[in-house]
C-alpha cells in the first residue's frame, strides 16, 4: 500500500511536472521509466542486499539500457539516411529530464525500505519537489488547471496522501522486515502497533495539516496573484470595454484605440480638465505606485456607482468651488466612479429603453478654486503627519532624488520647485507610446536617465516621485483629460487615447491640485495618429438621444452616506477580515487543544481497566482539592495528606486507590465503589473553588489553573 | 386578492415573460443589421453584439447575421469568435463565396494551417476562377513548406486568369524556396514592374523587400543590400529596415544595425523586430537586453500576423526557445567571470551554474524537439534540403547520424547555391571537430558578410589548438565582436599596467588586482607576456579616481574613461566588462 502511494504520489509530481513543461517529455515515458525503478526498489530493499551496491544498481540501470539500446539502434542505422535516426533523438529527450528524477525516488525508496526512520525524509523530499514543481507556475502556464480551484484540490489531494504516508510509519511495527533477535520470524510486514502510540501521533498530523495548508494558500496566493498581473487567471475583461490597466504600470510598449469611452458634459467655458478614476498613492520600487486600500474612506477607496445617490467625504479645503459634470458611458464598467478632483455627490440617472449609454450618473464636485500662480506662496504645512509620510514615500531611490535635487537647486519656494520639475520634465523628454525594454525592468530609470521617451504615466510617476524625494506630498491620478475643442452643446466626446495620468500636489487651504508633466514633443522618427476630430452627425446623435429623454435621478430620497470616519466596530471587522487567516488558525488550533483535553479527561474515565479508573477519580478529585486551594505538598505520601484534609470520603478514595496501584487483587466492584465515592465527594468538594473559577473549570475541566482559595496546608 | 393556481396560466405566464425582451421584436433580419449599424455608428459595440445576437434568436436561419457578427469581431482581431460565427454562417449558405473565403482566411489567421488549407481548396473547387483564393492558396502553401503544389497552382492561374503582380510575387517566394533563383528573381522583378507600372510604391516596396531576402538566401549580399535600399526608397515599411539591420548585423555592424531594427519598431506591429533585437543584443553580449525583447517578444499573444509573413508557429517558437537557450548559456558561461573567494560566492557560482545550464538545457531540448518535428514536416511535403538540415542540426549530439544528413544537405545546395561551401565546411568541422576544415572555413568565409559564421569558425577552432594560437584567434575575435567572447566562456589575453604617483598605492592596487584576476580566471596578466596584443592600463590617481584605457597592438586607443572608486573589485568588474563590450 505504502509503495502505491508513494508512487502515485510521484506520477503526480512527475505529470505536474510535465504539464508546466510540456513536450518535454512523452506522457507514458514516466512511469515507463519509474515503474521498474521502484519495483526494483522496494523488493531489493525488501530482501536487504548491500546497500552500495543497490545504489548503484538504480543509479546505472537506466544509463546501461540506454547504451544498449543505442548500440542496437546504431548497428540499426548504418551509414545511409534511415527511420532509426531519429530515435536516439527521440529516447534522449524523453530519458533525460526523467533520469535524475527516477534515480532519486528510485534511491529513495529502496532507503525508506531499509531504514524506517528515512520515510519522513522521504516524504519530505516529495514536498521540496511539490514546492519547486508549483512555485514557478505563478504565470499560470501550467494550462491543466483551467482553473484555481483544480489546482487547489489537486493539491490537498496530495497533501493528505504525504498526511497519510506520514501518519503509516507509527503503525508499523518492524518496518526493517528482518525479525528482532528475540522475535520470531513473522511473515507480515507491517503490523498494527499499540493505539498508544497511535495516538501520539495523532495530535503531530493535526498540527501537521494547517501548516500543510498555509503553504498551499502560499502557492495559491501566488499563483492567482501573477495569473492576474499577467493579464489571465481570473481577471477577464469585458470584450470591447475600456480599461485602464496600460496606464497602472510602466509598459514599454502600449497601443491606444480610438474608441467612444464615453460623453461628458459639463456647462460653462470650455477647458482642459481632469476626469479622475483611480488615484495612486501607495509606492513601492517593486509595485511602482499602486492604488493603497488601506487608507479606508479617502479619495483612493473609490466606491462603486450603483443606483442610489452616494455622498462621498467632502475634501474639507475651504479654497474650493462646487461644480456639476454628467458622464453617459459607452464602452466603459459603468460602476466605475469618474469625477473631477474631488467629488462629493454621485446621482445615478435612470436608464431609458433601448439607450446607447450602459449607464449615466451625474457628479458634485468640489474643484479648486485656485490653481496656477495664485498657489504662489502656499506650501503644505497642515498636511497631517501620518498622511504625509504616506505622500511623501519614494523608495529611497537616489538617482531621482539626486535629478530632483539638482534640478530645483535654485527653486526658492515650494511652488517654484513644483513648476521647475513639471517644466524640466515637458521640455527634456519626450512623448512616445514605445519608450522601450529596460534591460534590468527598471522602467523608469530608463526613461529617466537613458531612452528619456515615454507616455503619460512615464511623467507622472517621475515628477511625483521627484516632489516626494523633496517632500512635497504627491499622488498619481488615472482617468481620462477632456479635450476643450471638441465640444458641442457642452457635450465633450471621450475616447480611448483620451485616458491620461498626471500628478496631483497638497497645497494647504486647496487640497490636491493636478498638474500635468507629460510632454507634448513626440520623440523624432514616431508617429501618432492625430485624433479623429468631431464627427458632427454622429455625435449628434448620441446628444440627440440624451436630450429627447427626461433625465430622472433614481430614489433619490434613498442615499447612501459613506461616512468620513469609520465606527469602531467597522474597524475591527475591516482589520479581522484582514487576518481571517491567522484568525482561522488560532480557532483551530484552540479547538485541537480543546478536544485533546476533553480526550486526556476521559480517557481514563472510560477505560476498561478497573484500576485505571480508580486511579482517574482520585486524580481528578486531587484536581479540584487543588483549585479549591487543598494543596498536596510534595513529600507528603496520599495517605499523610488524606490525614491532613480530615475528610472521610478522600479517606477511603485515597485507600482504593492505592490498593489499585500496588495491590494485586483488585475487583470491578471495588472501582465502582471508588467512583460513588467521587462522586459524592465531588458535590462537597466544587464548593470551595471560588466562582469564577469553577465556571473557567467546567470549561477547560482538564486543567489546574493556578490561585484558589488557600486551604489547610 | 386573487390566486391563479391553473398550471397552464401559470405556464403561460412564465413564458410571457421570458419572451419579452428588452428590445422590441424586429420584422426583418436586415432591420437588425440596420439597428446593429447605427450602434456601431455610435462605437456601441456591446449594444450592437447584443442586437445582433437578439436577431440571430429571432430569425435562425439568417447567415447574414452571423457573417455580419464575425466581421465585427474579425475586425477587432478576435478571430476564434469570428471563426465560429463565419462557420455557423457557411452552414446555412453554403454557395457563399465571401464565407467560403472568411473561414479559410480567419483558419489562416488562427494559424489552422491545415484546415486553412483544406477550406481554401474547397473554396477553389466551387469558384475556380477566383484569383483572390488562387493567391492565399498558394502562399498557405508557401506557409506549409509544400513549394511545388503552391507553384503549380500559381502557374494555372497565370495561366487561366492572366498574370499580376501578386501572382508573380508569390511565385518568386516559391522558386526562392525551390532554390530557383533564376527564376524566383525574374518573377520578382516581373512583379516589380507591374507594380511600378500601376505606381504601386508600395507594393514595389514589398516585392524590393522579397528581392532582397532571395539574394540574401543565394548569398548575394551586396545585391540584397541594393534591394533593400530601393525597397526603402519606394516605402519606409518596417519590414525594409528589418531586412537591412539582419544585412547590417552580418556585417557585424551593431550600432547601425540595432539603430535600424529600432527605427522598424516605431511604426512594426508584429514582434518580429523584438526578436531581431533581442537576437542582436544577444550576439554582441548584451544578455540581459536581449532577455528583456525575448520576454516583451513571448508577451505578445496575437499571432495573426504570421499569417502574412508565411511563418508557422512551430517555426517561431523554435526562433524563440534557440534565443532563449543561447542567453542562459552565455549567463552560464559569463557566471566564471564572478570572482569566487568566499564559500558564499562559491556557492552562489555553483547555484548560477545549475541554474542557467538547466534552463538552457530545457530551451534547447524544445529547440530541438520543434526541429525534429519541422523536418519531419518538411520530408513530408517533399522539402528535403529543409529537413535534412533540421535533422542535422537537431542530431549534432550523435555525430554518426547528423554526418548523413549534413552531407546530402551539402551536396543539394552547393549544386544550387555559389560560394556555400566555407559554410559546409564550417558545420562540418564542428561536427567532426576538425580543426583544419574549420581555419579553410575561417579563411574562405567572406570578411564583409559573414562576421556572425566566422564567429562560429573561431570559437569551435578555439578547444582544438595550442594555448598561444588560442590567443592569437581571441585577439581576431575581438576585433569582428567583443561581445562574443565571455558568453562563449573565453576571455581577451590582456596585458595590465597599473601605474600612478603613489607606489604604495599602486602595490596595493597591483596586488588587489591579481587576486581578482586568479579568482575570475580571466587571461590577463601583469608581467609582460607574448600574445597579448591588448593593453589595458589603469591609472591610480590619490584623489579616488582611476583612469583607464584599452589599446591595440598599434597602440592606438580603443576607449579611455575614468571612473571614481569606492569598491576596487566592482571596479575591476566594471573594466573588464567595459572591455568585453562593443564601443
Amino acid at each position: 500500500m505504502i509503495f502505491l502511494v508513494n508512487l502515485l504520489v510521484e506520477v503526480f509530481l512527475l505529470t505536474n511536472l510535465w504539464a508546466y513543461f510540456p513536450g518535454l517529455w512523452e506522457p507514458w515515458f514516466a512511469p515507463a521509466l519509474l515503474l521498474p525503478g521502484a519495483i526494483f526498489s522496494h523488493f531489493w530493499g525488501k530482501k536487504g542486499g548491500i546497500w552500495w551496491i543497490d545504489g548503484l544498481v538504480q543509479i546505472l540501470w537506466p544509463l546501461a539500457l540506454r547504451s544498449l539500446l543505442f548500440l542496437i539502434w546504431s548497428w540499426f542505422a548504418g551509414t545511409e539516411i534511415s527511420p532509426v535516426d531519429s530515435w536516439f533523438f527521440w529516447f534522449d529527450k524523453n530519458f533525460w529530464p526523467l533520469y535524475p528524477l527516477t534515480v532519486l525516488f528510485s534511491l529513495a525508496a529502496g532507503t525508506s525500505v531499509r531504514i524506517p526512520g528515512f520515510r519522513p525524509w522521504r516524504v519530505l523530499i516529495q514536498g521540496i519537489l511539490l514546492v519547486l514543481v508549483f512555485f514557478p507556475q505563478g504565470n499560470f502556464q501550467n494550462a491543466t488547471y483551467t482553473h484555481p480551484l483544480f489546482k487547489a484540490l489537486a493539491l490537498v489531494g496530495f497533501l493528505l496522501f504525504q498526511l497519510w504516508l506520514l501518519g503509516i510509519r507509527p503503525m508499523t511495527k518492524n518496518p526493517s522486515g528482518r525479525p528482532a533477535l528475540d522475535e520470531a520470524p513473522s511473515k507480515k510486514r507491517f503490523t498494527p502497533i499499540s493505539r498508544q502510540k497511535l495516538r501520539t501521533w495523532a495530535p503531530l498530523a493535526l498540527l501537521l495539516l494547517p501548516l500543510l495548508a498555509a503553504v498551499l494558500w502560499l502557492l495559491l496566493a501566488r499563483y492567482e496573484q501573477a495569473s492576474v498581473a499577467s493579464g489571465g487567471g481570473l481577471m477577464k475583461p469585458d470584450l470591447f470595454r475600456f480599461d485602464f490597466s496600460q496606464f497602472i504600470t510602466l509598459e514599454s510598449e502600449i497601443s491606444m484605440s480610438d474608441d467612444l469611452v464615453m460623453l461628458y458634459r459639463r456647462e460653462g467655458t470650455p477647458q482642459q480638465q481632469y476626469v479622475r478614476r483611480f488615484v495612486l498613492s501607495g509606492y513601492s520600487p517593486s509595485k511602482g505606485f499602486f492604488v493603497d486600500p488601506p487608507l479606508p474612506g479617502g479619495e483612493e477607496d473609490i466606491p462603486p456607482v450603483g443606483t442610489r445617490i452616494l455622498n462621498l467625504p467632502d475634501p474639507g479645503a475651504p479654497d474650493r468651488r462646487e461644480e456639476t459634470q454628467e458622464y453617459y458611458i459607452v464602452n466603459f464598467d459603468p460602476s466605475s466612479l469618474l469625477g473631477l478632483n474631488a467629488p462629493v455627490k454621485v446621482t445615478p440617472f435612470e436608464k431609458w429603453d433601448q439607450s446607447s449609454f450602459v449607464g449615466s450618473y451625474q457628479v458634485l464636485s468640489r474643484v479648486p478654486a485656485r490653481e496656477g500662480w495664485d498657489l504662489i506662496g502656499v506650501s503644505d504645512e497642515n498636511l497631517p503627519k501620518d498622511l504625509r509620510t504616506h505622500y511623501t514615500d519614494y523608495g529611497n531611490n537616489q538617482p531621482i532624488a539626486d535629478l530632483a535635487k539638482e534640478v530645483t537647486t535654485h527653486s526658492p519656494s515650494y511652488f517654484d520647485k513644483v513648476w521647475d520639475i513639471l517644466f524640466y520634465l515637458k521640455t527634456n523628454y519626450y512623448y512616445s507610446l514605445k519608450p522601450g525594454v529596460s534591460a534590468n525592468g527598471n522602467q523608469l530609470e530608463h526613461f529617466l536617465f537613458k531612452s528619456k521617451k515615454g507616455y503619460c504615466s512615464y511623467f507622472a510617476f517621475t515628477m511625483a516621485l521627484m516632489l516626494r524625494s523633496l517632500d512635497i506630498p504627491a499622488r498619481v491620478s488615472v482617468g481620462f483629460f477632456i479635450d476643450p475643442t471638441e465640444t458641442m452643446l457642452n457635450f465633450y466626446p471621450v475616447r480611448a487615447n483620451q485616458a491620461h495620468a498626471w500628478v496631483e500636489v497638497w497645497f494647504d487651504g486647496v487640497g490636491w491640485i493636478e498638474f500635468d508633466p507629460t510632454s507634448e514633443d513626440l520623440a523624432p522618427g514616431e508617429e501618432f495618429d492625430p485624433p479623429r476630430g468631431l464627427e458632427v452627425d454622429k455625435f449628434s446623435r448620441l446628444i440627440q438621444e440624451i436630450l429627447n429623454h427626461t433625465l430622472r435621478a433614481q430614489n433619490l430620497t434613498e442615499s447612501t452616506q459613506i461616512p468620513e470616519t469609520l465606527p469602531w466596530y467597522q474597524t475591527v471587522l475591516n482589520t479581522a477580515s484582514r487576518w481571517w487567516g491567522l484568525g482561522l488558525g488560532l480557532v483551530y488550533l484552540f479547538t485541537l487543544g480543546v478536544l485533546q483535553g476533553y480526550r486526556n479527561l476521559l480517557r481514563g474515565r472510560f477505560s476498561s481497566d478497573p484500576r485505571k479508573r480508580t486511579r482517574w477519580a482520585y486524580l481528578r478529585g486531587l484536581d479540584i482539592l487543588r483549585l479549591g486551594g487543598h494543596h498536596r505538598l510534595l513529600q507528603q505520601t496520599p495517605q499523610d495528606f488524606a490525614k491532613h484534609l480530615g475528610d472521610e470520603t478522600w479517606h477511603e478514595l485515597t485507600e482504593l486507590y492505592l490498593k489499585a496501584g500496588y495491590r494485586e487483587e483488585f475487583t470491578p466492584s471495588e472501582d465502582t465503589q471508588a467512583q460513588i465515592l467521587f462522586k459524592k465527594g465531588y458535590r462537597v468538594w466544587i464548593t470551595h473553588i471560588p466562582l469564577g473559577l469553577r465556571l473557567l473549570h467546567s470549561i477547560f475541566p482538564w486543567t489546574t489553573f493556578p490561585g484558589g482559595r488557600h486551604g489547610i496546608r | 386578492m386573487v390566486y391563479v393556481n391553473h398550471p397552464k396560466i401559470i405556464l403561460l405566464g412564465l413564458l410571457l415573460t421570458l419572451t419579452i425582451s428588452p428590445l422590441t421584436a424586429l420584422n426583418t433580419e436586415q432591420e437588425y443589421i440596420d439597428q446593429a449599424e447605427i450602434a456601431l455608428e455610435k462605437e456601441n459595440y456591446q449594444e450592437a453584439l447584443k442586437i445582433l445576437e437578439e436577431g440571430k434568436k429571432t430569425f435562425p436561419k439568417a447567415h447574414i447575421l452571423r457573417s455580419y457578427l464575425g466581421d465585427i469581431y474579425s475586425q477587432r482581431r478576435i478571430y476564434s469568435l469570428a471563426l465560429e460565427e463565419y462557420r455557423e454562417a457557411l452552414l446555412l449558405d453554403p454557395a457563399n463565396y465571401q464565407l467560403n473565403f472568411s473561414v479559410a482566411e480567419t483558419l489562416g489567421l488562427l494559424n489552422k494551417n491545415t484546415e486553412s488549407i483544406a477550406a481554401f481548396e474547397e473554396t477553389l473547387d466551387k469558384f475556380p476562377e477566383d484569383a483572390p483564393t488562387v493567391q492565399a492558396l498558394a502562399w498557405m502553401y508557401f506557409k506549409v513548406e509544400d513549394y511545388e503544389k503552391g507553384v503549380s497552382i500559381v502557374q494555372q492561374g497565370i495561366k487561366t486568369l492572366g498574370g499580376n503582380r501578386s501572382f508573380y510575387m508569390t511565385l518568386g517566394t516559391l522558386y526562392s524556396s525551390l532554390y530557383e533563383y533564376k527564376n524566383s528573381k525574374e518573377a520578382y522583378l516581373d512583379s516589380i514592374r507591374r507594380a511600378e507600372l500601376e505606381g504601386d510604391t508600395q507594393f514595389a516596396s514589398i516585392a524590393y523587400y522579397n528581392l532582397s531576402i532571395l539574394e540574401t538566401s543565394f548569398l548575394k549580399f551586396q545585391e540584397a543590400y541594393d534591394a533593400v535600399e530601393t525597397s526603402l526608397k519606394q516605402d519606409q515599411r518596417p519590414s525594409g529596415y528589418l531586412a537591412l539591420g539582419e544585412l547590417l548585423q552580418t556585417q557585424m555592424n551593431f550600432k547601425r544595425a540595432v539603430e535600424t531594427f529600432d527605427k522598424a519598431d516605431l511604426t512594426e506591429t508584429t514582434p518580429l523586430t523584438k526578436m531581431d533585437l533581442a537576437k542582436i543584443y544577444r550576439q554582441f553580449g548584451f544578455l540581459d537586453q536581449a532577455l528583456a525583447y525575448l520576454l516583451k517578444v513571448e508577451a505578445n499573444k496575437d499571432d495573426s500576423w504570421m499569417y502574412n509573413f508565411g511563418v508557422t508557429a512551430d517555426k517561431w517558437k523554435m526562433d524563440i526557445h534557440q534565443t532563449y537557450g543561447e542567453i542562459y548559456r552565455g549567463y552560464g558561461a559569463e557566471a566564471d567571470f564572478t570572482p569566487r573567494f568566499w564559500p558564499w560566492e562559491w556557492a552562489g557560482w555553483v547555484w548560477k551554474k545549475v541554474t542557467y545550464g538547466f534552463q538552457a538545457w530545457y530551451h534547447e531540448q524544445i529547440y530541438k524537439d520543434l526541429q525534429y518535428r519541422l523536418a519531419e514536416d518538411s520530408l513530408g511535403r517533399s522539402n528535403n534540403p529543409m529537413g535534412w538540415w533540421n535533422i542535422y542540426k537537431a542530431s549534432e549530439n550523435y555525430p554518426f547520424v547528423a554526418r548523413k544528413y549534413l552531407s546530402k544537405a551539402r551536396e543539394f545546395e552547393e549544386a544550387r547555391i555559389p560560394g556555400v561551401t566555407p559554410l559546409y565546411q564550417l558545420e562540418e568541422g564542428k561536427l567532426e571537430r576538425r580543426p583544419d576544415l574549420l581555419a579553410q572555413a575561417l579563411e574562405q568565409l567572406d570578411p564583409k558578410w559573414m562576421g556572425l559564421e566566422r564567429t562560429e569558425a573561431i570559437l569551435a577552432l578555439i578547444p582544438q589548438v595550442t594555448k598561444p594560437q588560442q590567443r592569437a584567434l581571441l585577439n581576431q575575435l575581438y576585433q569582428i565582436n567583443p561581445g562574443a567572447l565571455r558568453q562563449a566562456g573565453q576571455s581577451l589575453p590582456l596585458q595590465v599596467n597599473v601605474y600612478g604617483s603613489d607606489p604604495d598605492l599602486v602595490s596595493q592596487w597591483t596586488w588587489d588586482l591579481e587576486g581578482w584576476i586568479r579568482a575570475t580566471g580571466h587571461d590577463a596578466s601583469l608581467k609582460g607576456e607574448e600574445g597579448r596584443d591588448y593593453q589595458l592600463n589603469i591609472n591610480v590617481g590619490t584623489d579616488g579616481m582611476a583612469r583607464f584605457s584599452l589599446k591595440d597592438k598599434e597602440g592606438l586607443s580603443l576607449f579611455q574613461d575614468f571612473e571614481k572608486v569606492e569598491d576596487r573589485g566592482k571596479f575591476f568588474e566594471f573594466v573588464f566588462t567595459r572591455v568585453h563590450r562593443v564601443n
